[in-house]
Order: C-alpha cells, then structure tokens, then sequence
C-alpha cells in the first residue's frame, strides 16, 4: 500500500523517541527488508531469524543515536544488519574455521552480482518509492516495472505529458535523494545489545 | 553554457531518449551534467530491480516475539492465542494453521465465530485501473481448515476471469480458484504452509489459461 512520507517520517520520529509502540510498527514496516537482507547473506533460517532479532533489539537500544535529518529509518537499520550479519560471521570464523563457515556464509540466494551494497540501495528505492506521493509513484512505477514510454505513460493514466514529465523528474529525484542519504558508517548501541548466538553445537 | 532542460536528463536517464549531438558535446564539457545523468541512471536501473523487492515475506511472529521479549516491549497479540501451537523458534511449521494463527484474533460474523489468522491488502498492480484494491482474510472456520476470501474493488468485470493464487515470492505460484464477481471464497489446500507463500496475487486471465497471466492486485498476508 503506498503510504505517505508525513506519516513514514512521523513514525522514524516517534522511534527516536522511544514510543513503546513505535518499535511494532517499525518491525512490520522494515522487518521484511531486513530479512531481505540478511538473506542475501546467510542461509540458515535460524542464523537469519537471530541476525533480524540482533537487529531490531540493536536498533531500539540505539534509538537515541538516530538522527531522523541524517538517513532515513530503513538505511539506518540495513546499516545496523550489515553489521549484525559481520558479527555472526566473525563469531562463527573464530569458532569454526573453515568448512563450516564457509558453508554456512555462502550466498543463499545471491548470485555474485548481488552485491550487500546493491540489495540496500534496492530496497531503499523500494522504499522510497513506497513514500512517494501516489502520482509520482504510478507514474515510476509503469516506467520502471511496464517499461513504458512517457508517451504510453501518459496515454496510460491521462495525464498530460508535461505532468508525467514533472512526476518522473520530481520521484526520480526524490529516489535519489533517499539513496544519497544512505550513511557511510552508521552509529548504533551494539554494546548494549546481545550479539547474534555465534555457533550452534 | 546552457544546460539540457531537467526533465530530458531524466528521459536519457530512463532510456527514453537518445542522446543527440548537441547532448553528447555538452555531456562531455560539463561534468555537473554527466555526473547527474549518471546518478539519475543509477536511480533507473535500481528503480527496475526494486519490483523483485515489493511483496517481500513478513518477519516469523516468532522473532517478534523473542525481541518484544528482549527489549521489554508489550506483546499484546499473545493473550488472543487460543488453542494454537506456538510456532517452533526456529520457525519450522509443521502446519498451515500454525504458521498463520500466531497472531490470530476472533471475529464474529453473524452466529458463526471465524478466527481471522492472517491477512492481506491487495495493492493495484500497473496493468490494473485506478482505484483498484482488494482485501484478503484468512480464516479458520473452526475445524483448523483454512479458506482464503478476498473482496476486491475497483475492478472492471474481467474479460475473462479473475484468478486467485499464492506466491512463494519467488518462482512458484500456486491457483487457489476463480472469480468473475468481486468476491470469492476459496480453500487453501492443507498440506500448503502459508508461511511459504505469503503473497496474494489475483491475475486477469484468458478463458483456458493455464498459466499465470496478468496482475491486477497483489499484496502480502500478515499474521
């Protein structure tokens, strides 16, 4: 369902602030992406499951380092899993050095091209296109997903061209503002949270 | 030196437009321009590879549960769980009704009580018109069997018919039945974990159309 930025924002506010609720409606918001994620990464259900938890229990002990002008809740958090995922990793190289973890870190459903990197920026777009208003989001989405021209795009919605114009402009420009928001290095409270369980028997 | 109007570096970025001569000079003069282009087609490509990323499965309850648990969060949904096994932690369902009942709440609808395991909004999908949507519930009549219902709206009578499926997100598709009205009430097979397929997709198809055919509405079910 597309939903609208004010209210987005309004929730990444009521997160930083603590708000008991807030932290459910980020988990059904955001949790799918960062299962995502991790699944780009790990295989075993129950390695991806501790890395979701590590994740959100990170997040929320962190909440006060999260500065809603600084990168939107979902980069912070994809932020906060890429080094969840590393934690896992390296607890289970100190433990297990070789065959099983290499077993255990083979992409699961990534071929090589599927960089961590590339999964971020793609499901921040997502995002992002989520938050857009719904003409901008409609008219990106048939040039993104029904590959079409502006011209069909416009025969499509009856929008006059110069209107689709403006909308692919203005969401492509909002698309990319999201992912130069995306931090380089992001600031969580790992030390006040459990790291995932770093080997099974 | 004039620079290309905004709403053609966006059609270039899109692949709309090939570049002419006078684009291709001044593209290589000025790097403001080139670097926004490329940032724009950046924009595109990722923009392209985001459909993979729209009807991603939901986060297992059962993970909710461990960090509602760890960070002292209310866990209000547990108290409405009536009767149902709890999901294993590591999230292996050995049923459909266990991997959808986790956060299950009782509707009463006329004298018969319908537990409510999971449901959907179903969001318009480009093909479809404006306006479009749907709904879906999953609910357990009682004797653990679950049924899918689905309410859509906005949508114009098919050409041919409107088909229900579950989709794993991923490569499969399962047809749960058909519709031609704006409703349907169809079973969900028992051996099926919802868990696995949790998106909804209703498709426009072809009277004796085997295959998947055309999205109108398509959303993920939640517990």
């Amino acid at each position: 369902m597309p939903d609208d930025a004010a209210a987005a924002d309004e929730l990444a506010r009521r997160f930083a602030d603590g708000e008991p609720e807030a932290l459910r409606a980020v988990f059904d918001r955001h949790g799918p992406a960062v299962q995502r994620l991790v699944r780009a990464s790990l295989r075993d259900q129950a390695d991806v499951d501790d890395v979701v938890q590590a994740t959100f229990v990170s997040a929320w002990n962190g909440r006060h380092s999260y500065d809603p002008d600084k990168a939107g809740l979902l980069a912070w958090l994809l932020g906060i899993t890429r080094r969840r995922i590393v934690d896992l990793l390296r607890a289970r190289g100190r433990r297990q050095r070789d065959t099983d973890a290499a077993a255990a870190t083979a992409p699961a459903e990534a071929p090589a091209a599927e960089s961590p990197e590339r999964v971020v920026d793609r499901l921040i777009v997502a995002d992002g296109l989520r938050r857009l208003p719904d003409a901008q989001r409609e008219v990106l989405e048939l040039a993104f997903y029904a590959d079409l021209s502006h011209p069909q795009i416009a025969e499509r919605t009856g929008l006059p061209l110069g209107t689709v114009k403006s909308h692919l402009r203005r969401g492509m420009r909002k698309l990319r503002s999201e992912l130069g928001g995306v931090p380089e290095e992001v600031t969580d409270d790992a030390s006040r949270s459990r790291s995932p369980r770093p080997a099974r028997p | 030196m004039t620079h290309p109007d905004p709403d053609h570096l966006v059609l270039l970025a899109l692949d709309e437009q090939r570049s002419g001569p006078g684009d291709t000079a001044h593209l290589d003069s000025c790097t403001q321009c080139r670097d926004e282009l490329e940032a724009l087609r950046a924009v595109a490509g990722l923009g392209r590879e985001a459909a993979a990323e729209t009807a991603l499965p939901p986060v297992s309850e059962s993970v909710w549960d461990r960090i509602a648990a760890e960070t002292g969060q209310p866990s209000p949904v547990a108290p409405r769980r009536r009767g149902f096994p709890r999901v294993a932690r590591y999230g292996v369902v050995a049923a459909a009704a266990a991997a959808v009942a986790i956060a299950g709440t009782l509707v009463v609808t006329g004298q018969d009580e319908e537990r409510v395991v999971a449901q959907a909004q179903l969001n318009r999908q480009p093909s479809a018109p404006d306006g479009a949507s749907g709904r879906v519930r999953i609910v357990d009549s009682g004797s653990g069997s679950l049924r899918l219902k689905l309410e859509l709206t906005g949508m114009p009578a098919p050409a041919g018919l409107y088909e229900i499926w579950l989709y794993d997100g991923k490569t499969t598709m399962i047809p749960l039945g058909v519709t031609v009205g704006t409703e349907a009430d169809v079973a969900i097979p028992p051996n099926l974990t919802l868990q696995a397929f949790p998106v909804v997709d209703v498709s426009a198809q072809q009277l004796g159309q085997q295959e998947h055919g055309t999205s109108m509405v398509q959303g993920t079910l939640r517990g």
